[in-house]
């Protein structure tokens, strides 16, 4: 009986979602505790309706290589996320260097939560987190999760702001990762080149009486005879120059600021509020 | 001034001769009977050397400058050329005519490469030249006609010479490295020097003023290897211009010409770096005597919508140049089209990856 009793809590144990730790981890002591108790108690709400793990956490330094790592280690240290996949969206603040990072883990939530979702979803955050609201910006990152777990489409029509750019960008939800202004701009480049190009072969072969500048054909066969040939190295420069971290398989400049990541099961982004 | 002029003409029926460049024979144009080079020299040498010391007359006064006057030996017609004219053909009895005193004592040529190309060859050059152009306005090949093909013997100088300089350049080769967070470029700095030697042979420029440069260089190169010694015996049948460019003036550009050749070379012997730019250069060129040589040119004259169009081919190679007109409506539909077919492409790309 002893025997059977445990096999079935094993099996328990295999099935039933985990959660070994709670939806608001607030170490850097950032939240009141009515706050906490809010963005938890909504946290919860939207994995229960909707199956997927929406996480927030504050430290006051992370330890580690970088933010994205660190979270990524959280995330599977503490077995967050919802079903065999592990499910779920984490938002960690580190306070010390005011940095943040925003991952993602299983495939449903990598599939909703895309590169151009996610700079969505951060520049709502950031807005707050800039000016120290702290409740507020986890308040807006809860409920742009939910409103993207109710319909994917829903930034549609939400415009992006490229890093460095000046204006924002709309993009379609479904076309996102496949258009941008910039490819747009590759596009229009490539093709104005290759026109460029193969008209200007076809204009040359209707200028052909052109006067000579080199008399290479009369060069006697010996051609060039080298008298003097002298390669002196003068000195070295040096250029430094820092890059963004990477700590999985890519990463790229995303909407907001920030790097985005993915590899190892996560996606994501990170950066500095 | 005027001076005599010889008529060649065949010693069996007394028609008129010409060089034939297939054959390399004077044929005549009525009995179709052939002489060597030799065998004309050898009939017309001693007349030639006589009407080239013959003393010149004044020009009559009603010729205007820059022309001459002869008179045609077959007809006697009255033949006016232009003053460079040494070789032409009688307007009224189609005689060649060889003005030999334009080219003796230092207008005389060294050499003279042949004919080799006839009217038929430089008629079909023109049209394989409209040939794969898709620019050209289609009316243009089919409304245009040749107003004028004239075979010319044109006054080419010949110099050889020695390129002798060098050249400084900076030079530099970088290496990329990552060290943690940061991205270091190390870029070595050379002074590079390389100087040398190098000989031309026989570098050409025309020395007729009435022959575009454009065209004259872009025919080239001559076959060197078919070049003889002058003889007037390969004029009949084509034009011949004594030069109106002394070798000095011509010289010029041939010293340019070797001067481009040396610098070209000399910063392709500077390889290896990434980048590599001259910033001084110290080149001399020494020619020496001048060869005079006249070299075979077909210049084909048409005319489209009151625009002239000059092309040239090379009388030995059969190498045809002339600028043609464009069709801006033609080029703006290519660029378009080409423009809208490689987006579409990229753009059907993106979606598929």
């Amino acid at each position: 009986m002893k025997r059977w009793m445990m096999l079935v809590c094993l099996a328990l144990v295999l099935v039933i979602p985990v959660h070994a730790a709670g939806t608001v981890s607030d170490e850097a002591g950032i939240l009141s505790q009515a706050e906490a108790l809010r963005l938890e108690a909504r946290a919860k709400a939207i994995e229960e309706t909707y199956g997927f793990g929406v996480y927030i956490a504050t430290v006051a330094d992370f330890s580690g290589a970088d933010i994205y790592t660190f979270t990524t280690e959280w995330y599977l240290e503490r077995n967050l996320g919802v079903g065999a996949d592990g499910d779920g969206i984490l938002l960690l603040l580190s306070m010390a260097e005011r940095d943040y990072a925003l991952v993602v883990h299983g495939q449903t939530g990598q599939a909703l939560f895309t590169s151009r979702n996610q700079d969505v979803i951060s520049e709502h955050f950031l807005d707050d987190f800039r000016d120290g609201r702290w409740a507020d910006g986890f308040t807006d990152y809860l409920e742009d999760c939910e409103a993207l777990l109710e319909d994917p489409n829903v930034f549609q029509d939400e415009p992006v702001w490229e890093a460095g750019g000046s204006d924002p960008v709309y993009e379609s939800y479904s076309e996102q990762s496949r258009f941008s202004v910039g490819k747009v701009l590759v596009v229009l480049a490539v093709s104005l080149l290759a026109a460029g190009i193969t008209c200007g072969a076809f204009y040359g072969q209707m200028r052909t009486a052109k006067v000579k500048s080199t008399a290479n054909d009369y060069m006697s066969p010996e051609g060039l005879k080298l008298t003097v040939r002298q390669d002196i190295f003068t000195h070295r420069t040096e250029h430094r120059r820092t890059i963004d971290t990477e700590t999985h398989s890519n990463s790229g400049s995303g909407g907001g600021g920030g790097t985005h990541h993915s590899g190892g099961g996560f996606s994501g982004k990170s950066g500095k509020f | 001034m005027s001076t005599e002029t010889t008529n060649y003409q065949c010693p069996a029926c007394t028609g008129p001769v010409h060089f034939d460049g297939e054959t390399g024979r004077l044929v005549c144009d009525y009995c179709g009977s052939s002489y060597t080079v030799a065998e004309m020299d050898a009939l017309y040498g001693e007349k030639n050397r006589k009407a080239a010391r013959e003393p010149e007359r004044p020009e009559p006064e009603e010729i205007p400058e820059g022309l001459c006057a002869y008179s045609c030996p077959s007809c006697g017609a009255q033949l006016v050329c232009e003053e460079t004219t040494a070789a032409t053909s009688c307007p009224y009895c189609g005689n060649p005519t060889v003005v030999p005193g334009k080219l003796s004592g230092s207008f005389r040529p060294d050499y003279v490469i042949p004919f080799r190309l006839d009217k038929e060859a430089a008629m079909s050059a023109l049209r394989q030249h409209y040939k794969g152009k898709r620019l050209l306005p289609k009316a243009f090949s089919q409304e245009n006609h040749v107003r004028e093909l004239q075979g010319i013997y044109v006054p080419f100088w010949l110099f050889d010479g020695e390129a002798k300089g060098e050249m400084a350049f900076q030079a530099t080769r970088s290496h990329v490295r990552r060290q943690g967070n940061t991205e270091i470029t190390t870029t070595d700095h050379f002074s590079v020097r390389r100087g040398g030697t190098m000989g031309f042979q026989m570098v050409p420029a025309d020395g007729s003023t009435k022959m575009p440069d454009g065209h004259m260089d872009a025919i080239e190169p001559f076959d060197y290897s078919q070049l003889v010694p002058f003889s007037p015996s390969y004029l009949p049948g084509f034009l011949a211009d004594k030069y109106d460019v002394d070798a000095d003036t011509a010289c010029v550009r041939v010293k340019d010409r070797m001067d481009g050749s040396m610098v070209q070379a000399l910063s392709l012997s500077a390889a290896g770096y990434e980048t590599c730019v001259p910033i001084s250069q110290d080149i001399k060129i020494n020619t020496g005597k001048a060869k005079y040589a006249l070299l075979p040119v077909w210049m084909l004259h048409t005319r489209w919508q009151e625009k002239d169009y000059l092309f040239a081919m090379n009388g030995q190679t059969g190498k045809l140049v002339g600028d043609l007109p464009v069709s801006w409506g033609r080029f703006w539909a290519w660029f378009g089209g080409i423009f809208a077919a490689t987006a579409a492409v990229m753009t059907l790309l993106m979606l598929l990856f």
